[in-house]
């Protein structure tokens, strides 16, 4: 059985429901409408977008649905990003961010996660002004502040 | 009998106040307490190794200020206090050592504390209201330079008091004996603060009296040690009262110290409503300074800043305004402090006032580059030797205030 979804772009794609159902979103959607062939708008999307993700969801199609690893469990931090995520979210830092947006919007915890812990680890090990750099942050710090808060956080600083 | 043969030790193995004799009682044999002593259990030889200079003499130390000591000072004075009116048995080296003006010295108290809460299941309460006292007025930096000063000269007649209370022999108590008037004090001294020392006082010596008669030691002598804790406690007082800038929720003690709450069981926590302010404002502000990973809906940033580690957030803290709000916003460090080695929701047991958790986690960073450090030096702040199996020892378990072992004798300890 497959599902239409609609991007915002207007563009339909065909996929299976399995693969759909990823999204917790489309999931509770078809479960709400029942048997029914009308396609799914998805007007958050945009076409570009949507095609990464069900590139996702098509990998992780055989997942088990939630994984128990979601249990915020604290040993489990960023660097545990499998290889093919990784390699899936080597993209441009607009197309990661949409991503991620996607993810949250469709409900889709595991790519949501893998997004952000990509986006934490661009910030990991970087000074403030990499980080600006990184992300394109203007620095709105008087420098007076800046030193102030340089010396707030000094304490982080040793380890 | 026994209780003056193992103050003997406590003085011959140079803790309480011999001078010559602490570098040789290093290696000595006598520190071992008595074999048929009831303290045998649970104790007992804090043995400095570095050598202690203030107990040569009487005079107080010069108070050391270096700057980041001052907020372990500050603190550490109440800490010091409490350690010492809590556990009297082995108070002689707990004492010695959190009144030394160091940045360890809280953090010693606290592992003196831990190391004998093993042997009694009362006093995690005591201990345990003590160590977040110590993060409360630092993480304000509620206390002005003067008062610290202050602090300091209080410290020096706090040291002077004991170090005369150490030429004197300082009646041993039981240890059991000891928390619930320690409880009680400390819950009324901060929450009525500004009461006069005299209800402390006679609350105190009520307790005193009760619980010595109670044990009923042949060779103590109630009037001594109710003076000297007296004079601690009233310097306790004194703190407190002397941080009037102190804001008042952080050191609002609460009237439940029984009651467990879970981390998730915060009542008035602000959690992260940083974020929800945070984002109105900035989607007001031109869209100029708007970069994209601002502009991320809060919960996601949330969840993005919840991967860094602590160097990381506080990096994050120094690119900007909007970052600097997010990243030191009270619900990340929560979740920070929650999932550091050394979180115990035992420290925060009973406290209803908003936590703090940027300034805990501060407190927890600080206690395990401590303890790091002390695994690097490999200089035991003190060595206690538990006795008790008379087999071999087959298996440990360890929590936080406890450490079980099984012995070939058939018995748990």
């Amino acid at each position: 059985m497959t599902v239409i979804l609609v991007s915002s772009d207007n563009q339909d794609f065909k996929v299976d429901k399995e693969v759909a159902e990823r999204s917790i979103l489309i999931k509770n959607m078809l479960e709400d409408v029942g048997e029914s062939d009308s396609p799914i708008p998805l007007p958050n999307v945009t076409s570009a977008v949507l095609t990464k993700v069900i590139e996702y969801c098509e990998h992780h199609r055989n997942d088990p649905v939630q994984v128990p690893e979601e249990t915020d469990d604290p040993r489990k931090r960023s660097n545990d990003i499998e290889e093919w995520d990784m390699k899936f979210m080597q993209v441009d830092q607009e197309m990661l961010f949409e991503i991620i947006l996607a993810a949250n919007y469709l409900d889709i915890k595991p790519l949501l996660d893998v997004g952000c812990k990509t986006v934490a680890n661009i910030i990991k090990g970087k000074t403030p002004e990499e980080i600006r750099k990184a992300f394109n942050i203007v620095n709105d710090f008087t420098p007076e502040e800046e030193a102030q808060i340089k010396k707030e956080n000094e304490w982080a600083e040793d380890r | 009998m026994q209780l003056q043969a193992e103050r003997d030790q406590f003085v011959h193995s140079g803790i309480g106040g011999g001078s010559s004799s602490s570098s040789s009682s290093t290696t000595s044999p006598s520190c071992s307490p008595p074999k048929d002593s009831p303290l045998a259990h649970h104790l007992t030889i804090a043995n400095l190794k570095k050598p202690r200079p203030y107990f040569k003499s009487h005079t107080p130390p010069v108070a050391k200020s270096s700057p980041n000591a001052t907020t372990a000072t500050t603190t550490a004075a109440a800490a010091a206090i409490t350690t010492t009116a809590t556990i009297v048995a082995p108070t002689i080296t707990t004492t010695c050592e959190s009144t030394l003006p160091s940045p360890r010295r809280s953090h010693n108290a606290i592992r003196n504390d831990g190391n004998i809460l093993a042997a009694t299941s009362l006093q995690p309460l005591v201990a345990t209201t003590e160590v977040y006292m110590d993060i409360c007025p630092s993480s304000e930096q509620a206390l002005s330079q003067q008062q610290q000063q202050q602090q300091h000269q209080q410290e020096q007649q706090q040291q002077q008091t004991k170090a005369e209370a150490h030429a004197e022999p300082i009646p041993m108590e039981d240890v059991s004996s000891t928390p619930a008037p320690d409880v009680f004090f400390h819950r009324n001294s901060h929450r009525y603060n500004t009461n006069t020392f005299a209800s402390t006082y006679n609350n105190m010596t009520t307790k005193a009296t009760s619980t010595s008669t109670r044990q009923g030691h042949p060779t103590r002598d109630p009037a001594r040690t109710r003076s000297g804790e007296i004079t601690r406690l009233s310097d306790a007082t004194k703190v407190f009262v002397n941080s009037p800038s102190a804001p008042a929720p952080t050191l609002h003690y609460p009237s439940e110290p029984h009651l467990v709450l879970g981390p998730a069981l915060y009542p008035r926590e602000p959690a992260s409503c940083a974020f929800a302010l945070e984002r109105t404002s900035t989607n007001s502000q031109s869209t100029a300074g708007m970069d994209r990973l601002s502009s991320l809906p809060s919960e996601l940033l949330f969840h993005i800043l919840c991967h860094l580690d602590a160097l990381d957030l506080s990096r994050v803290a120094q690119v900007g305004k909007f970052y600097y709000r997010i990243s030191t916003d009270n619900a990340i460090w929560r979740v920070k402090s929650t999932q550091h080695s050394l979180y115990s929701p035992a420290h925060l047991q009973g406290r209803q006032a908003p936590i703090p958790w940027l300034a805990y986690y501060q407190y927890l960073h600080r206690n395990s580059l401590r303890v790091k450090q002390n695994w690097a030096d490999a200089v035991p702040q003190s060595v206690h030797v538990l006795e008790g199996h008379t087999g071999l020892v087959s298996s440990l378990e360890m929590s936080i205030w406890s450490l079980v072992t099984a012995s070939i004798d058939s018995t748990l300890r």
